[in-house]
């Protein structure tokens, strides 16, 4: 199982905060969000725009990044912290 | 050390206890990020703040260890407030200590350059007609 987590305007527009999703062995980025996507009924596109970021256990990855059993992924749209 | 917190922060005691951790300290140079009143012409009545709790903090780290090597200072700190904000209202503090000033201020304004570019920090905005999420990036 990996835990999908969404921020911001993407949890807003996806309608979720988090999902567990199933792993049939080591997957990538782009599947888990595939999944996803899938079993929300929602636009892929919702959860990888090109002004998208991804983390897997709160570290920078691409949409190809590995995604192994356990695995928290994240979806984070444009960052804006500070003023 | 890195903090991100929903209270608000005491700029004076942290100011005092920066400038306290070494002898050698001979400056030290603070920014402040308030919330203004105004936003691409709309009237802002307050902001929203939404962290990735865990990795927010560590980037935080980072950006400090960094700016740390980086620069000749003694030490810094960065303080980011979550949740809702008013008009006027603290947002973030960063604070720099060194043994002559420009090292301080250089280090304060590369940590918030840095911030606003890498640490997982939303911001929504909230006007008389709605809110929105801030997507641009700075």
């Amino acid at each position: 199982m990996a835990r999908l987590i969404l921020f911001a305007s993407v949890r807003e527009r996806a309608g979720f905060s988090q999902m567990d999703l199933p792993l049939d062995g080591p997957a990538t980025v782009r599947d888990v969000l595939q999944m996803a996507a899938d079993k929300a009924s929602i636009d892929s596109s919702l959860l990888m725009g090109d002004s998208l970021l991804y983390a897997v256990n709160q570290e920078s990855v691409f949409l190809d990044g590995v995604v192994e059993e356990a695995d928290e992924v994240a979806v984070l749209p444009p960052l804006s912290g500070g003023v | 050390m890195a903090r991100i917190q929903e209270e608000d922060f005491d700029i004076g005691a942290e100011t005092r206890a920066i400038a306290g951790r070494s002898g050698r300290t001979g400056a030290v140079v603070s920014f402040l990020g308030v919330v203004r009143d105004f936003s691409k012409g709309e009237d802002i009545e307050k902001l929203d703040f939404e962290h990735y709790p865990g990795m927010a903090e560590k980037e935080l780290v980072k950006l400090e260890n960094e700016a740390r090597s980086k620069f000749d200072i003694i030490d810094c700190e960065v303080i980011h407030r979550t949740g809702e904000i008013a008009v006027n209202g603290n947002i973030v503090l960063v604070l720099a200590s060194s043994m002559h000033r420009p090292a301080a201020f250089d280090a304060c304004e590369w940590l918030i350059d840095e911030l606003k570019k890498r640490v997982p920090i939303w911001k929504k905005e909230f006007t008389r007609s709605g809110h929105h999420w801030v997507q641009d990036r700075p």
